[in-house]
This record gives C-alpha cells, structure tokens and sequence, in this order.
C-alpha cells in the first residue's frame, strides 16, 4: 500500500507510432498528474511491460506498424496482465463490439484531452 | 365523346387489330363451332368502318365492310342476337352476304362486352342453311361463356403486353449501369459526308463492351479501317440533324451486335454524338438458340386442346366432359365420355383449392349467379396445370337444380408467366439495399428454385482450365441434398463444351441427352434429372454459371430459360453495383480515418505550439472546435459523405455542451449537402460555447431553444434557423469580436445572420436560401 506520506504518481504507457501524436498523448497524462513511459509499437510496449511491474494504464493507438496492432496488443496485455487498465484510439469512427477488450475504453481520434484525462482517473476511483 | 368513339377507343387500347391468329382464340371459335354445330364461327371486332376478325373457322376473308356485318347489330342490340333465316330479317335481307350466290343463311352472336361495359363485337356462329328452331338453351349458355372467355382473353392478353412493356423499361435501366456510353467528334469531308469520327470521352465499360481498347482521342478510320460506312452516315445524320435515333445493329469489324441509342450533344457546329451502346451479341445468339426450342414449345401448344367443356347433370351427379377436360383432371375420357360423379373430377384437384372451388360450386347452384374460379389439377408427372373454370347453374321449372354446363381452360402457362415476372420484380426490391454477395446470390437461388418449382437452383464458379466447378451456394427443395463443393465436369458428361462456346446447356432428361446419359449414375447421386446451365463468359472466356436441377424429366420452356437469364443478369449487376458501393464505402472510411488523422495530427501541433505562450483556454477552445468539426465528419461519413440529418448534426453538437434537457429543438429533419452540415456543426458548437461562458447554459436552470423552419415557396424559399436562449443572467453586445463571434456571423456558410441580445437572452437567427442547404 503506499504510503500518503509519499504519494507515488501511478505509471501510464502510452503507445503510439507517431511521434508527434505521442507528443501530445505524453502531454496530456503528464498534465493530469501521472508517469509516462513511451513506446513506438506493440513490441516495444510488451518489451516494457516485461521489465516493471508498476503500470496501471496502457493507453495505445490501434494502428501501428510491426508485428502487433494495438487491437492484439490489448489482448495480449489482457492476458498477460490482467490487471492493467487500456485506452484504446484510432482515426476509424468505428471499432466492432469484440475489438475491444473487456473494461477497455474507446476513443475516436482527435480525442479531446479532457475524455483522456477523465477516463485515466475513472481508473483510479475518481 | 360519344360512346361510340369511347367505344372504339376501348378496343384500340387492346392492341389486337390486325395483329396474327393466337391459338387460345382459335381454339374458342373451334369449341363454338363444334357446341353450336355450325360450320362457320368468328371472333367479329367491330372497328369504325369495318368488322375484322381475330379468329375463324369455315370463313375465308380477314374483315368485311360494315355493310356486310350482321354483327353491328349484335353490338348495337347489347344481348345475344340469333336469327334464324336471315333473308327473312329486315336488317340482313338485303346484307351482301345473304345475297350472294350460297349465302349465309343463320346467324347468332354473342356479344363480346368488356369490364366498362362497352361492345367490341361477338363471338358468333354462321350456317349456309336457315334454323328454324335457333340455337338451344345450352348451346346458348355455350356461345355466351365462350363470349366471356373471349374478354377475358383479350383482357389477359392486354395486361401482359403492359407488363411486358413495363418490363422492357425497367430492363432498359437497369442494363444502362454496364452499357458503354462515348462522345464522339465526327467529320465531315466536302459533300458533306460523314467520313470519320474520333473518341472525345468514353465510359469504363466502353472498352469491354467494344472491345477497343485506348480508344480515347483515336480516329476510328484508324481503330477499325473496315468499320462499316453506315455507322458514319448515321452518326454524321444525328449530328446533322440533331435528331435522337435509337437501332438495333451488327458491327462486322467489331464482330458484336448494339442496341445503339445516338444523340447531338453540344452546340450543332461542333458535331458531338452523344452514343449508348448496349452489347446485344449474346441475347442475338441465344435468341437463335431458344428459336428452335419455342417453335417446339408453339406447337405443343397449338396441338394441346387447351380448353374443355362439361356438363354436370345434377340431379343424378353425372359429369360428362370431352377428352381432352377429362384427361387433365386425370379421368379416362371413355368413362368421361359417359359420365363419372363429379368427385372423381375433385380427386386431381390441388388439396389445397378444392375446399374453395367446392364452396363456389355450391354458391353458383345457390344463388344461380355465374360460376368462375381458378385452381390447380394435379398431374401424372407431380406437376401441377391451372385451371380457369366457368359455367352457370339451369334449374328446372320448380326451380331445382338441374344441369350445370361449362368450360375449363389451361391458363397453366399464363399464370407462370405472370408468377416468374413477379418474381423478377421481387428479386430487384430484395436486392436493393443488400451488400452482400453471397446472400444476394442466396436470394436469387432461392426466388430461381421456388419459382420455378425445381428441386435444386444455385451458382458455380468456374474454372475452365481444370473444368471444375466450385458451387458457392445452392437452395434446395426439401429433400434435395446439397451439392455446395468442387465438382468435376467431365464426371457429369460432355455439356462443358457447349458452356464454354457460351451455350446455355437445357437438358430435358441425363438419362437420354447424349451429352449425358453414360454419366446418368452421378446424376443420380446428387438427385438430378434434368438441368439448366447458364454461363457467364467474361472476355470469352467460362467464369461461372447458374444452375439448375430437377428431380424428373422436364421439358423446360423457352420462357423459362429467358427467365432463369434474367434472373442471373440481374443478380450480377446488382452484386456489381453493391461491390462498387463496398468499394467507395471502403474509400471513404480510409479517407476519413487519414483525415482524422491528420486533424490529431494538427491538433498535437497547436498543442506543442501554443504550449505555456499562451492562457490554456485558448487551446481548449482552439480543441473543442476543431472536435465539433471532427464529429460532423463522422456524420457525413455515414452517408457517404452524400448528405446528413439535420437533427443528427444538432443532436450530436449540443450534446458535446450540455444535457439534454436544457435544449428544445424543433423543426423538420432536413437532408443537409456537406458543407452545410459543416458550417452547422461549427455554428451550434460557438454558440454552445458562448452560451455556457456567458449564456443561458451558465447557470443552473437556463434554456436553449433551437427551431427552424422553410419560409416562401419554390425556388424561392428560405431556410430559417433560430437560437433563442432563456432563463440565463442578462447578457450584453461583447466589445471585442473574437474569432467564435465571426464565425457565428458567417452562419451557415451562406446567407445572413442576426445576433440580438435582448433582456430575456441572446436571439440569433440564420436565414439561406434552402436550395443552397438541402442536399443537392
């Protein structure tokens, strides 16, 4: 349990291929108060993810290059790792019903920061 | 009008003056003539000045002047008109015809009185000898059913031409959709001779329908050097003349037949054709092929006695009928020829419609009103025959039932015309709307099948180097297995040839066929007597086919073959058209999806850009509109980007700034063109954002009322956009006009906007013209 006399921020990932996207994604979790690592793919993400045992929010585009899409990225952190919350974007208006996986939340691209902001904290219990 | 001429206009209408004998009509001149025992019988149509006859017996010419026609008087009479020595009746005596060496002596005629009541002429009977005693009482009921069948005869006859008509339209546009289309330039040398023509435009079909390729901006001299003269001379005359022609024709250089409709485009001094082709080469060859199978199919049914009469003595229940009555309700017609009980009539009867005919034999003998119904017999092969039955209840002086004579025709072949045309129209409503090629396929196998009435109907692709066929789909008649799989042509027998020539295969039994009959086993496993194959040939070459099965021996008609084609042209083009709809739908979804992507894109870069220079209200704000404009794409993608509901776009703004309940809109929901919606989308969301900053929507309990409505009429008319808030703090003119208000005052994109800011809360108001923010 932390402890209240030295909050840790809860760690987010954000994966997105394009850098400047990431950029802005980066800004946008920073901003509400949380750690960001990066990643530009799925291998990378799951490279991360093998590495530390302390990320709550994986918050990834859908489609990257590279072996995996976020669609399988999500699936295999849900997996994987159960416990990690995902927030999943793309510039497609519409996902199909078994895209996203389960607690997963959707946002269509341009997102606005503050549905990031609020679905991250909604996570958190706030 | 007079009634004659609202007479004469009826039988116009028709369409059966001067046209050739049909055997349905010569086989009721053949039944009067043998009921009423007279050597001469005629169907008389009374024209203005002349009484011309659709069929005859016993009677050399064609039509006879007025003068001559004791039918006139039929027809002015109203009623069945018998007399028994004409050269005794004061309106015949002095008729030529009487007159004349062996001249006609008896007549009787009944008259031929349509639904509107009007008389187109008689079916009547003629003797050289006199009758004293006329007709009797039966062979009178006989002349005035056969009458009745007369009309309604000509009145299917009508129906099916308008249908036919309808369906030559509906075709016409429907084969448009892959018909080349060109304009041509054509040139004239200095007598004035249309001597060449070049290709100014031409469509995406032109090339496989004419099999020239590239031949954009080409001279055709030099495309085709033996393209025949005449094409030249026709287009020089449309461009000439200006006048539209339309013409069947063979182009021998092309090899190919058109069904070519022409006409001027552009100013006259530019001799621009405008040029429709549609390829008729494969109907012309299979026309030729269905010829010899109809010239079978006609004489069958000249030879088929299609109609029969009977009697029924009711008193002793004793059904006599002639042979050929008999022989399709499956009676021997020796004991026929005697009597049977009428249950042994009922027995061939469909269970399905005896109930209904018994109940209307018995209403006629109740009511003695005319008897008419229609029901199916069923045959020896498991087939079914339609019959058309009418007669009339004769009672006896007491009033009892007494004898009940009538006639029954074989309307077997109508009904399946009318039932496959309906079909026809079914299989377009179906389609329309459907994406999905397999279950459009579905569809028209299943339509094909139960039409049809056969055990198997389904599609095949082919591959005609390893001459397999892959059936994707087939519907089955219950009982019949499924046949979805590769198959073997060479297993089945030889028919393969004839589809790759682009021959349709019609095999009326595997068992005789020579293209079959040592295959008849494996035709056997997969429950198939008979079958169809229609190919489909792209660029020559065997691609897929329709097929058809039955589970016996079946002579399959002409028209059913035309049918099964239809039925498979049509399919084909619209599963082309849904593809090409996929296509662009899948076009514009990426397209959307890089736009999007584009617009995070840009929204990153404001971000990083606008990132601690400046309040971060103003990225929100810069965010927020950039949003709205992203959701209204979203909308229009829905629709293809065709057009968007105007309560959609509402909708969808207002709930980006508050609850549901805060907003009144009203108005009718208007089909939006693109840039409307855009313009609207922008405009709720600045006025949605100023109405939570300063507005109604600031506080607690304000509201917003968003109405519009069409103001004048025409091309005139005005559409009227309100925003009208209540219940907010008092707001004021801002002093300085921010980026949010001009873009208010842009409005719409066009037209004029009003903003007021009146004590109770803002009132703006946008008015354009409503051609311009329709969909177009």
């Amino acid at each position: 349990m932390a402890s209240l006399a030295s909050p840790v921020k809860p760690v987010v990932l954000v994966v997105e291929d394009e850098p400047i996207l990431r950029l802005h994604a980066v800004d946008i979790v920073e901003d509400a108060g949380y750690e960001v690592l990066e990643a530009s793919n799925a291998d990378e993400a799951i490279e991360i993810l093998k590495a530390r045992d302390d990320i709550r929010v994986v918050f990834t585009d859908i489609d990257m290059p590279g072996s995996m899409d976020g669609i399988r990225l999500a699936a295999a952190i849900r997996d994987r790792w159960p416990p990690i919350e995902l927030i999943l974007t793309s510039g497609h208006v519409k996902l199909g019903d078994h895209d996203i996986p389960e607690r997963g939340l959707f946002f269509s691209k341009p997102y606005r920061t503050a549905d990031i902001q609020h679905a991250i904290s909604s996570f958190f219990g706030g | 009008m007079t009634q004659e001429r609202s007479r004469l206009d009826a039988l116009v209408e028709y369409q059966v003056l001067d046209t050739a004998p049909e055997p349905q009509f010569d086989d009721i001149v053949k039944a009067a003539s043998l009921a009423c025992g007279t050597p001469i019988a005629l169907i008389s149509l009374v024209d203005e000045a002349r009484q011309w006859f659709k069929a005859k017996i016993g009677f050399e010419p064609t039509e006879t002047s007025l003068s001559q026609s004791v039918c006139a008087h039929a027809v002015t009479e109203r009623a069945t008109l018998i007399i028994p020595d004409l050269t005794a009746d004061a309106r015949t005596a002095a008729n030529t015809l009487v007159t004349a060496q062996d001249g006609i002596r008896f007549y009787a005629g009944a008259p031929l009185i349509t639904e509107d009541e009007h008389v187109l002429g008689t079916l009547c009977v003629i003797d050289g000898s006199t009758r004293p005693g006329g007709l009797t009482s039966q062979q009178k009921a006989i002349l005035e059913l056969l009458a009745k069948q007369v009309v309604q005869q000509l009145d299917l006859r009508r129906e099916l031409l308008q249908a036919k008509r309808e369906e030559a339209r509906y075709r016409t546009l429907f084969d448009a959709l892959d018909a080349a289309y060109s304009v041509i330039e054509v040139k004239f040398d200095d007598s004035g001779r249309a001597v060449d023509y070049r290709f100014l435009e031409i469509n995406a079909a032109f090339p496989a329908k004419t099999g020239l390729d590239d031949a954009l901006g080409k001279w055709m001299r030099d495309l085709k050097p033996d393209h025949e003269q005449r094409w030249f001379d026709v287009y020089g005359h449309v461009a000439m003349t200006g006048q539209t022609v339309r013409f069947e024709e063979e182009a021998g250089a092309l090899g190919r037949w058109y069904d070519v409709q022409a006409y001027r485009v552009g100013p006259p001094e530019k001799h621009q054709v405008g040029v429709l082709f549609r390829d008729l080469t494969e109907q012309r060859r299979s026309e030729r092929d269905a010829k010899d199978s109809r010239a079978r199919l006609e004489l069958a049914l000249s030879a088929a006695n299609t109609i029969g009469t009977w009697s029924w003595d009711i008193r002793n229940n004793n059904v006599r009928s002639d042979p050929r009555f008999a022989e399709i309700f499956g009676v021997e017609p020796e004991k026929a020829a005697t009597g049977v009980p009428i249950e042994e009539f009922f027995e061939g009867v469909a269970p399905e419609d005896r109930p209904a005919l018994e109940r209307r034999i018995q209403d006629a003998i109740a009511t003695s009103e005319p008897f008419h119904a229609e029901y199916r017999v069923r045959q020896a092969d498991a087939s079914y025959r339609w019959i058309e039955a009418q007669g009339r209840c004769t009672y006896d002086e007491a009033g009892a039932p007494q004898t009940f004579p009538g006639l029954g025709i074989d309307i077997t072949e109508r009904k399946l015309e009318l039932t496959r045309q309906a079909a026809l129209i079914e299989l377009g409503d179906r389609l329309r709307g459907m994406d999905e090629p397999v279950e459009m396929a579905r569809v028209a196998a299943a339509l094909l099948g139960e039409t049809l009435g056969v055990a198997r109907a389904g599609q095949a692709r082919v591959d005609p180097d390893s001459e397999t066929a892959d059936v994707d789909i087939d519907w089955n008649a219950g009982g019949t297995a499924s046949i979805v799989g590769r198959h073997h042509f060479r297993e089945f027998g030889g028919f393969i040839d004839d589809l790759k020539r682009g021959q349709v295969v019609v095999i009326d039994d595997v068992a005789s066929d020579h293209r079959t009959k040592d295959m008849a086993k494996a035709f056997d496993r997969i429950g198939t007597r008979s079958m169809v194959n229609v190919p489909l040939l792209e660029r020559g070459v065997l691609r897929s086919l329709v097929l058809i099965h039955d589970n016996r021996p079946r002579s399959w008609s002409a028209a059913e073959i035309f049918f099964i084609k239809s039925i498979g042209d049509r399919t084909r083009s619209a599963i082309a058209e849904a593809r090409a709809r996929h296509e662009q739908r899948l076009l514009n979804e990426e397209m959307s999806h890089r736009l999007k992507n584009s617009l995070a894109m840009v929204m990153s870069i404001a971000s990083q850009t606008l990132r601690g220079e400046t309040d971060p209200s103003v990225f929100k704000a810069y965010e927020q509109r950039i949003m709205a404009l992203s959701r209204a794409h979203d909308i229009l993608l829905q629709q293809q980007w065709s057009s968007a509901r105007m309560l959609t776009i509402i909708n969808q703004a207002l709930a980006l700034h508050a609850e549901e309940e805060r907003f009144a809109v009203s108005g009718d929901d208007l089909s939006l063109g693109p840039k409307t919606a855009l313009s609207l989308a922008l405009l709720m969301h600045e006025l949605g954002t100023n109405g939570i900053k300063y507005g109604a929507l600031s506080n607690e309990s304000g509201k917003v009322t968003v109405s519009w409505r069409r103001e004048g009429n025409g091309a005139e008319a005005d559409f009227v956009l309100e925003w009208r808030e209540t219940g907010g703090p008092t707001v004021n003119e801002p002093p300085r006009r921010g980026f949010g208000s001009r873009l208010i005052r842009i409005g719409l994109g066009t037209g004029q906007s009003e903003v007021r800011y009146e004590p109770s809360g803002v009132v703006a108001t946008f008015r354009a013209p409503l051609s311009l923010v329709v969909q177009n």
